[in-house]
């Protein structure tokens, strides 16, 4: 079991310089710290026009600024959106790269495609298309990466032969994921060899099933990088401290927060319903309401990582039996807990819970 | 962080149509509307627009937008009837819901039960909702003045809709012991097909439809579904002045 952190860069008004910049700056000092405790990975959204909730729009930057501050932590793109509107597949394959480079071969590359009316309508893109378009980006990307010069006619981009520079440093090419939220994406995941990074917060329970298709399906896949990338990445909430009450107290505060800011997005199918998105995304599961007739109330998740060392450590066993290779974890929500409180939980729970799970970790824990 | 600001509307209300009918809540029983059909068009507007005419219970959408809706129901226990009404997406907390600004219905029957049962301030009008070949039409017309004809073209059926559109529930204005104050209207919905195309207007005038401000410059999708409705008793009240999160939204207790 591996552990990384995850970040959405949500952010309080006044969107005044000195807020924008304590979050940003704070997200870096979290991630600088939790290299040095032997946390694996860090995680960046691209979200784009989303008010307060994510102020993440150039999630290559961040993990550059980060890349040239830490040593062993891998830099993520969680994820990448791949909606023609919003990004060439050529500056994709380039920005990855070119972060891999800077961060000498730690980049993972998460695909998606946005859920929200609020960013999919400000780049006026086809909402009925993305998915397609998202199955042409995750095919070609690679072969940019690997193939010394390239061309391609598609439905969704199409170039005549360049060489796409920089190559990145890993050799063959950067380990691919597929974001997924609403049902049935693990398999689009699994089908194409792709690692599956689940960002539906939930129960353990609930998502065992998934996992075991996920891995069923991926035995047979063809793949659409130079290799199968079979990993399951979990993203939940984490907050550790010795008196497991407060953590918990703590931990219903920050899904407040998060939810409150997730209430503010437009969903697809609140205002443009089309055929390509048949479930809601993670802001919309977030943002269910339980006083709507059409909506169910949804019972707490049991997943979530709030507690003592030992309730997390339960809590992350029973994940890793339903077949968890890394929980990837969200620590704060516009600032709502002060910086010192989150350093003060990363740092417990590398003393007290990362040793459970990995001896290595917990040697660099130590030394930290 | 100790103090975090949000965002509220600033309007004072006087945009906002208030039914003078007292709000039955005794009768609490459900009413279906079978083989109803809902043409629903959405359009974006100017986030300060949307704010000046919110109250202060109510937190804008964002993006900011305004919906245009017509129901049409057939055979009902409130007779044959075509309902069509403006609303400004807002929010009450975390909760989606559509803030009525204007509200048209051509049968004085269903007229008044929308008005006793649900809160709607009625305007009588010809109201019409009708689908040819190809496209879906809706026409509002009061005092022999054409205020809305628009329709939606170039559709494509949506597949299992139930799981891909959603209506949020209105916020009515109304007297609830003599107090203006907002009742949400909500609905459980069967959908038997649904179809999206492409709004274009002939006819839409802004301010007759409840504010100036609700303009056609950026329709973003209209939506015709057939559909059995089963309207709901009213269940939430929501204060004009006081923000959810204050306690501005609470159970009707009749």
């Amino acid at each position: 079991m591996k552990f990384g952190l995850f970040y959405e860069l949500s952010t309080p008004r006044p969107f005044s310089t000195e807020n924008q910049r304590m979050v940003i700056e704070n997200a870096i000092e979290q991630t600088v710290l939790a290299d040095k405790l032997g946390f694996s990975s860090v995680w960046c959204v691209e979200h784009h026009f989303l008010e307060e909730y994510s102020h993440s729009s150039c999630p290559d930057m961040f993990l550059a600024a980060i890349a040239r501050e830490t040593k062993d932590i891998r830099v993520c793109f969680g994820i990448g959106t791949c909606v023609p509107a919003m990004h060439s597949p050529i500056r994709w394959a380039e920005k990855a790269a070119y972060l891999d480079m800077l961060s000498n071969g730690r980049v993972e590359f998460g695909t998606g495609r946005s859920s929200t009316w609020n960013e999919l309508g400000g780049f006026n893109a086809n909402v009925d298309d993305t998915k397609k378009s998202w199955d042409e980006y995750c095919r070609v990307i690679p072969k940019m990466w690997t193939q010394e010069r390239f061309s391609y006619e598609g439905n969704y981009f199409s170039m005549p032969e360049r060489c796409i520079l920089p190559k990145p440093v890993q050799d063959p090419h950067p380990p691919m994921w597929v974001a997924v939220t609403a049902p049935g994406t693990e398999l689009d995941a699994a089908d194409r060899g792709m690692g599956a990074l689940i960002l539906s917060i939930s129960d353990v329970e609930r998502n065992i099933p998934r996992i075991k298709e996920y891995r069923e399906h991926i035995k047979t896949c063809d793949p659409v990088g130079s290799f199968i990338n079979d990993q399951v990445a979990i993203a939940n909430w984490m907050y550790c401290h010795e008196d497991t009450e407060l953590a918990k107290q703590k931990g219903a505060e920050l899904i407040n927060t998060f939810g409150y800011m997730a209430g503010q997005t437009v969903e697809v199918s609140e205002a443009y319903p089309a055929n390509s998105y048949k479930a809601l995304g993670l802001l919309g599961s977030l943002r269910q309401d339980p006083n709507a007739p059409g909506d169910k109330k949804a019972a707490p998740a049991s997943g979530l990582c709030f507690g003592d060392p030992d309730t997390l450590i339960d809590t992350i066993s029973r994940w890793e039996a339903a077949g968890a290779d890394q929980m990837i974890f969200m620590v704060q929500a516009r600032e709502h807990l002060p910086q010192e409180k989150v350093l003060e939980s990363l740092r417990l729970f590398a003393k007290e819970v990362m040793p459970h799970f990995n001896q290595k970790e917990s040697t660099v824990a130590a030394n930290a | 962080m100790s103090e975090i600001e949000l965002l509220y509307g600033h309007g004072d209300g006087k945009d906002i149509a208030v039914s003078k009918i007292p709000l039955n809540l005794e009768d609490t029983s459900e009413i279906t509307l079978k083989g109803a059909h809902i043409f629903y068009v959405l359009y974006e507007m100017k986030m300060s627009a949307a704010e000046s005419i919110l109250p202060p219970s109510l937190h804008p959408s964002i993006p900011a937008l305004f919906s245009l809706t017509f129901i049409r129901g057939n055979n009902s226990s409130m007779g044959d009837f075509t309902l069509a009404y403006t609303g400004i997406a807002c929010r009450t907390g975390i909760k989606p819901r559509h803030l009525v600004m204007k509200a048209f219905c051509d049968n004085p029957q269903a007229s008044s039960i929308l008005e006793q049962r649900y809160g709607f301030s009625i305007c009588p009008a010809k109201v019409t909702c009708k689908e040819s070949y190809d496209q879906v039409h809706g026409k509002i017309e009061t005092k022999d003045v054409v205020i809305v004809d628009m329709s939606i073209g170039n559709c494509i059926p949506l597949v299992g809709a139930g799981g891909i559109i959603k209506y949020s529930p209105t916020l009515n204005g109304c007297l609830i012991n003599d107090v203006p104050t907002l009742v949400q209207f909500e609905a459980n919905y069967d959908f038997k097909n649904v179809i999206r195309g492409e709004p274009a207007e002939k006819i839409f005038n802004s301010k007759s439809l409840g504010h100036e401000a609700m303009t056609t410059k950026y329709p973003i999708a209209g939506t015709y579904a057939a559909v059995d409705i089963h309207l709901m008793p009213p269940r939430f009240q929501v204060s004009l002045d006081k923000p959810a999160e204050e306690g501005g939204a609470k159970k009707i207790t009749p």
